[in-house]
């Protein structure tokens, strides 16, 4: 795996401050489920309910019905102009001085960080030794297929919007998922 | 080329060092998420335990062991390093954290105790390859003169004994200090 597949950086234009009053004003008004918001649903309509859990697993490819709240927003808008058929986009938070479980993910990842500190807060492919720090307003690719974190080193929030591209299926044959979670088999038990 | 993490090759017997954790760990409380193995004035568990900054002594005065670490592995193992350790505390860091991202006055080695090298690792984010990881068994120098963080991303508590060389300088030259 070379550097090249693990990020992207895409050439779209984002207004910053007109999206980060649109993504603070949302947060305000529908709050953090396990520290998300879920701007796509399966169905169900709810800010929370498509969200992520350690150890449990959905079908993010499928979870592709924008809020209709977001209708007619920037920050759907920003999100389309990737160009591609979204999924399962969500507001993320990571506290300060914490981040996650390094770990592998079904699905690759785009990225629009909102609110981070770029000195003390990154992302890190620790298998290939490599640290990505995302600039706020700018649209990234991740492959997070290969083994990675997230650290917020910083004493403030990190909020970033994710999405998936939905053509994209999950990928059971990582080799880093038994390594990862012992437990795992592909016989995936979908949330 | 400038090295941001050395391994000394120094081989250490994890097992006996976690035996001797767990006896520190009948007698001393975490504190901060760490316990001081040294003192600089009066014996406690917790002398020295604090940002640099707001340390009552300069971190290389921290040269006293405890005295309930004599006859323990783990005290054998700092004394025996080629030069005088100051500072050394047994640091926790908690499952899903890392520290600041930060820098150092003082260089550190580091005794990994538990630890998972896939999931548990030290970055240097100004620096190609950016990652060092610290299986056990053996001491690491780490150049934390340099921009870094330490991340847990694992389930489970990482522990590691952390020590100066107390004739090491203090460096105030990084341009990183100002911010």
């Amino acid at each position: 795996m070379n550097i090249k597949n693990l990020h992207n950086t895409i050439d779209v234009d984002i207004d910053l401050p007109k999206l980060k009053y649109e993504v603070l004003s949302l947060i305000d008004q529908v709050g953090w489920e396990n520290s998300q918001i879920a701007l796509q649903h399966t169905g169900n309509g709810s800010w929370h309910q498509d969200v992520d859990y350690y150890g449990s697993v959905r079908k993010e490819h499928e979870c592709t019905t924008w809020n209709s709240e977001l209708d007619d927003s920037y920050l759907k808008q920003v999100i389309l102009s990737a160009n591609i058929n979204v999924a399962s986009a969500r507001i993320m938070l990571l506290p300060p001085i914490t981040c996650y479980i390094t770990h592998v993910d079904l699905y690759t990842r785009y990225h629009v960080p909102i609110v981070n500190e770029l000195l003390k807060s990154f992302m890190v492919f620790n298998q290939q030794n490599q640290v990505l720090s995302m600039e706020p307003g700018k649209m990234y690719w991740t492959n997070t297929h290969e083994v990675h974190n997230y650290i917020n080193g910083a004493y403030t929030n990190r909020i970033n919007i994710i999405f998936n591209d939905a053509c994209e299926l999950p990928y059971l044959d990582n080799p880093f998922l038994p390594m990862l979670f012992p437990d795992f088999t592909k016989d995936v038990k979908w949330r | 080329m400038k090295q941001v993490c050395v391994d000394l090759g120094i081989s250490v017997d994890v097992d006996r060092l976690i035996g001797d954790m767990d006896h520190i760990l009948t007698v001393a409380n975490w504190e901060s998420n760490q316990i001081a193995l040294q003192y600089a004035s009066e014996e406690s568990w917790t002398d020295g335990i604090g940002k640099s900054d707001h340390l009552l002594n300069d971190e290389q005065q921290y040269t006293h062991y405890h005295s309930a670490l004599d006859g323990l592995y783990i005290k054998e193992v700092l004394t025996g390093m080629n030069f005088p350790v100051s500072h050394a505390r047994l640091m926790n860091l908690p499952p899903k954290t890392c520290y600041t991202t930060h820098i150092d006055y003082y260089t550190r080695y580091h005794i990994p105790l538990t630890t998972r090298p896939l999931q548990t690792f030290m970055i240097f984010p100004d620096f190609e390859p950016s990652v060092a990881r610290m299986p056990a068994g053996s001491i690491y120098w780490t150049n934390t003169h340099e921009l870094h963080n330490f991340v847990n991303g694992t389930t489970q508590s990482r522990v590691h004994i952390v020590f100066n060389d107390a004739t090491e300088d203090k460096y105030l030259d990084s341009k990183y200090l100002d911010s």
